[in-house]
């Protein structure tokens, strides 16, 4: 070919190669549009049960999580150096909260609700009395009444109401004690709120109407939170606020500040590796090009097929291109190698197809999981995959057809260090047969909360609540299942007794059962008064006290009749309160809710209840989802196991040879050991995260060992041997920029990713570079 | 005047804040706005058998002191000292008492500045004057806990207050020993 028809190719290819870039920026423009029109149609699923095999018990622990009253608690906690200045403090706090954007609503009653409430257990004291001891006897009758006169003698202001002459015996104050103590002091409050036994501190229980991921309002939470820690500082005095809602914020804040610090490393990283490797930045927009249309063409079809999908899953799928830019790199890496697009083809395709098709059934077990989360994942990532591989082969090549010029060929940049050393693939050996040791001590985490990062100084509010005040905002919640409210209220009232009678009375758990009581419970004790009470005994009494004589005539007509006696309804704003809140419906079935601040309380009320065959449900986010987290995790890595299994089939199939199938899967059988192994040194073993590393180093380690033996089974020439090892060092560095800085991550999850990525792409590498090439070498005796 | 607290706050307004109102409309008021007097005060109820009796002493130094101690039969003591409302009963602890948000038992003293505005807002207020000593007869306005109020004054001492309620319950007080006018000791505001 003459100099000047060889010019005129190279000024046609060079325009050619400009025409295409443009095509490749619109294909990317058109890919990004149907990424925003799709991921608009399909509604993200935020929560965890998709993790889970459908189980009926989990489905209420997480219903009732979800529906709680907790979700929506806001505790105001202030401390001071004495009343004194706590009350002055608490002022001014109320007065921050009567001024914000919120609206707050007592989640215990106001003094007015208070009053209301002492009101209407005087005028029913004869029913709401648990009766746990005979007061009808001579010696309780007659200090009962002295009791009450000492009351009004001691209190010269004190206004009584029509209530009072209901109650001669008194019962009201220990009604009330006995609910100040199984509440903590809940439904007996001062200033609005409660205070701790010294006095020192003070506590506000607050609902708001927004819950965890309303991020926009928990920001204004926030605001006010830093606002009455001020106000409290200047009085040397200490204040915050305390709910799931700032959980929820401090973890997205945290997470979306690391991301986008993660971003943009990563994309350094990546412009560099371009750079370095290819000398040609567009190249990175031409690699970027099938990936983007791979997630185009997944959230399409994703969105005409399911209107709902798995945030897990999504998450997921964010990490698939880790695995789908080793088609491209091996292609951009190899492409100049060779004169045209089909000897490339010609001397890679196989391994690119060999690679995806190992990868996909590296996916394929996880269809029989039977949990939605793993079903999702398998969808996604075998849409993606197969998208970003079709479109690199059919799209980018032609794309990016090979120049055929000097100019263009990619240069070798890293030369391998003692590439073949016996030493290294011993070190190797060795390394891989300690990962090998490990496998017996592996561990699983057993709890979900552990996957997010450490809230050290929520965890500190968190413990001084529940230290001085016996509240908390754990998903603890003691269920009462019945046909009827009626029956719920019984159940509920008769585990109460059972559980102070056992604990000496120093355990208790709220039931609306103490104001309301079923009509079970008040036969009982109507029962008790017609069998124990006597009227000229209590009329002998009251003419030797204080009283006259027809003081109380009204309530003994009402002792009476007491068959027929009712109690007097609540008012409408202490049932919101006091009664409503603790009954709640899940699938169409209602159960009576009692919140437990602490889990050994909870363990307590369970084995006492259980010891007496109660009917009764303790939910417990954390522990129940233990057991089914852990079997998650076993199965995960078990269904792993199988994947490497047909993935080993498959190979043999094609290179029906033993050899080359083992070398192939190497790089991902020691990369899978080396995540595990980090699971075991990091976090509390392995988990969600983990697995999610496991599947896609599956998937990247043997690219890397298929591109390997493929090398060495084709006899590649020296300078294919280095653009081939070369490629994979690429994948490698292109993998580890998007997922090694993940590693600093403060919350757990990602950083288990990062870790675990790390360590097991930097052994997948170390496979792949020293082990496989002396194995093969050997095996070829060459 | 349906609100419970509202009612609760003008019942036991209507004992102290009469000082204020009293010594405010240009009716008698101690010397100096100095008091210190000893009571005795008798509960009639329909439901007991003698009157409750209580023993104590008031004292008023300037518009921002001013204490009402019981002596007999349980000690307590409630106190304002300029803006600072306390109680204190016998082997607890003192309180201080929010009026915006506590028990109505306390409720009389939220109001000390404001008790008059209150008053004559709610209540009418008729005088007379009998044996060289002024009658004040206080009436509620609108349906209220208390039928009426009556109370004696001679020069510028109260000599009784009379608090009749609807539930029958009538709460006389009555003051002996009354000084005014004079610096008051101390030691009766500790």
């Amino acid at each position: 070919m003459s100099l000047k028809i060889a010019l005129q190719d190279r000024r046609l290819i060079r325009n050619i190669l400009n025409r295409n870039f443009f095509i490749n920026i619109f294909l990317i423009v058109i890919f990004a549009f149907l990424i925003f029109f799709s991921i608009k149609r399909i509604e993200i699923d935020s929560g965890i049960m998709s993790l889970f095999p459908s189980d009926k018990k989990l489905k209420i622990t997480l219903s009732v999580a979800q529906n709680s009253a907790n979700a929506k608690k806001v505790i105001v906690y202030v401390k001071a150096k004495d009343e004194s200045s706590l009350l002055n403090v608490i002022k001014d706090i109320n007065s921050e909260l009567a001024n914000s954007d919120i609206k707050f609503v007592s989640a215990i009653p106001t003094t007015e609700q208070f009053l209301k409430l002492y009101q209407y257990i005087e005028k029913n004291s004869i029913l709401l009395y648990p009766y746990e001891v005979n007061p009808f006897i001579e010696s309780e009758i007659n200090k009962r009444l002295k009791a009450k006169y000492d009351y009004i003698s001691s209190s010269p202001f004190l206004d009584t109401s029509d209530s009072f002459l209901y109650d001669p015996l008194f019962f009201t104050p220990e009604i009330i004690s006995l609910l100040k103590e199984i509440s903590s002091g809940k439904y007996t409050p001062r200033e609005g709120g409660l205070f701790s036994d010294d006095n020192s501190s003070y506590i506000k229980i607050l609902n708001v109407d927004f819950g965890n991921e309303e991020y926009q309002k928990i920001v204004k939470l926030k605001k006010i939170d830093e606002k009455i820690k001020k106000v409290a500082s200047l009085k040397k005095a200490e204040a915050f606020l305390f709910s799931s809602h700032l959980y929820f914020l401090e973890s997205k804040s945290r997470i979306t500040f690391e991301l986008s610090i993660i971003f943009t490393l990563t994309t350094i990283f990546m412009c560099l590796i371009f750079y370095l490797f290819f000398r040609k930045l567009s190249l990175a927009l031409f690699a970027a090009m099938p990936i983007i249309g791979g997630y185009a063409i997944t959230f399409l079809i994703l969105s005409f097929v399911r209107s709902k999908f798995g945030g897990i899953a999504f998450a997921f799928g964010a990490t698939i291109m880790g695995i789908s830019i080793d088609y491209i790199i091996h292609y951009l890496t190899k492409r100049d190698l060779y004169s045209s697009l089909k000897e490339v083809r010609d001397r890679i395709s196989s391994s690119l197809f060999m690679g995806f098709i190992t990868t996909l059934a590296g996916f394929i077990f996880l269809l029989f999981s039977q949990t939605e989360a793993l079903f999702e994942i398998t969808i996604f990532g075998a849409i993606s995959i197969s998208s970003v591989f079709l479109l690199s082969f059919f799209v980018l090549q032609p794309l990016l057809p090979p120049t055929g010029s000097k100019k263009d060929k990619q240069s070798i940049v890293i030369k391998i260090p003692f590439f073949n050393s016996k030493a290294l693939f011993y070190i190797w050996i060795l390394i891989t047969l300690l990962l090998i040791l490990f496998l017996p001590f592996i561990k699983f985490e057993d709890n979900i909360m552990n996957l997010d990062m450490k809230h050290k100084e929520l965890d500190r509010r968190k413990e001084l609540v529940a230290n001085s005040f016996k509240e908390s905002n754990d998903n603890i919640f003691l269920l009462f299942t019945g046909e009827s409210r009626e029956e719920m209220l019984t159940r509920s009232f008769k585990s109460l007794m059972l559980v102070r009678e056992h604990s000496q009375g120093k355990n208790s758990f709220i039931t609306p059962a103490i104001i309301t009581p079923p009509e079970s419970i008040l036969k009982e004790r109507r029962d008790f008064i017609k069998k124990y009470f006597n009227k000229e005994l209590f009329l002998n009494s009251l003419n030797k006290s204080e009283f006259n004589i027809d003081s109380f005539n009204d309530w003994l007509s009402m002792v009476k009749h007491i068959d027929s006696v009712k109690l007097e309804p609540l008012s409408d704003d202490i049932k919101t309160l006091l009664y409503d809140p603790y009954f709640t419906k899940i699938e169409d079935k209602e159960y009576l809710m009692i919140h437990i601040y602490n889990r050994e309380l909870a363990k307590t009320i369970q084995d006492i209840l259980m010891s007496n065959n109660v009917d009764f449900q303790i939910v417990d986010i954390v522990e129940d989802t233990k057991d089914k987290l852990v079997k998650f995790e076993k199965n995960a890595l078990l269904l792993v196991s199988f994947s490497l299994v047909l993935i080993f089939v498959i190979l043999f199939i094609y290179f029906k040879n033993l050899v080359y199938s083992f070398t192939a899967l190497l790089p991902a059988v020691t990369a899978l050991l080396a995540c595990i192994a980090t699971s075991y040194f990091t976090n509390n073993g392995f988990n969600l995260m983990h697995f999610v590393v496991a599947v896609l180093v599956l998937g990247i380690g043997v690219d890397y060992g298929i591109f390997v033996t493929i090398a060495y089974k084709a006899t590649f020439k020296k300078e294919e041997l280095e653009h081939t090892f070369q490629s994979i060092i690429i994948c490698a560095l292109t993998t580890l920029s998007c997922f090694g800085v993940l590693a600093i991550s403060a919350n757990y999850s990602i950083s288990s990713i990062g870790s675990s990525m790390f360590t097991a792409m930097s052994m997948a590498l170390f496979t792949a570079i020293y082990a496989l090439p002396y194995i093969l070498k050997k095996d070829k005796k060459v | 005047m349906n609100n419970l607290f509202l009612k609760r706050a003008i019942f036991v307004m209507a004992f102290f804040t009469v000082f204020n109102f009293l010594y405010t409309n240009g009716l008698p008021k101690p010397k100096n706005n100095q008091l210190y007097t000893d009571y005795v005060s008798y509960k009639y109820t329909p439901y007991l058998k003698r009157p409750v009796i209580t023993t104590g002493f008031i004292a008023l130094d300037g518009k921002d002191k001013f204490v009402f101690k019981q002596l007999m039969p349980v000690e307590f003591v409630i106190k304002r000292l300029n803006e600072k409302i306390t109680f204190k009963r016998a082997g607890m602890a003192e309180v201080v008492i929010d009026k915006d948000n506590s028990n109505a038992e306390y409720d009389f003293f939220f109001l000390f500045d404001e008790g008059y505005e209150l008053l004559k807002e709610y209540n009418l207020i008729e005088k007379d004057i009998a044996n060289g000593k002024k009658e004040f007869l206080i009436t509620p306005k609108n349906k209220s806990n208390y039928s009426k109020i009556i109370v004696i004054a001679f020069d510028d001492k109260f000599e009784s207050l009379e608090l009749y309620f609807n539930n029958k319950t009538v709460l006389r007080y009555e003051f002996k020993n009354s000084i005014t006018g004079q610096e008051i000791d101390k030691k009766y505001f500790e």
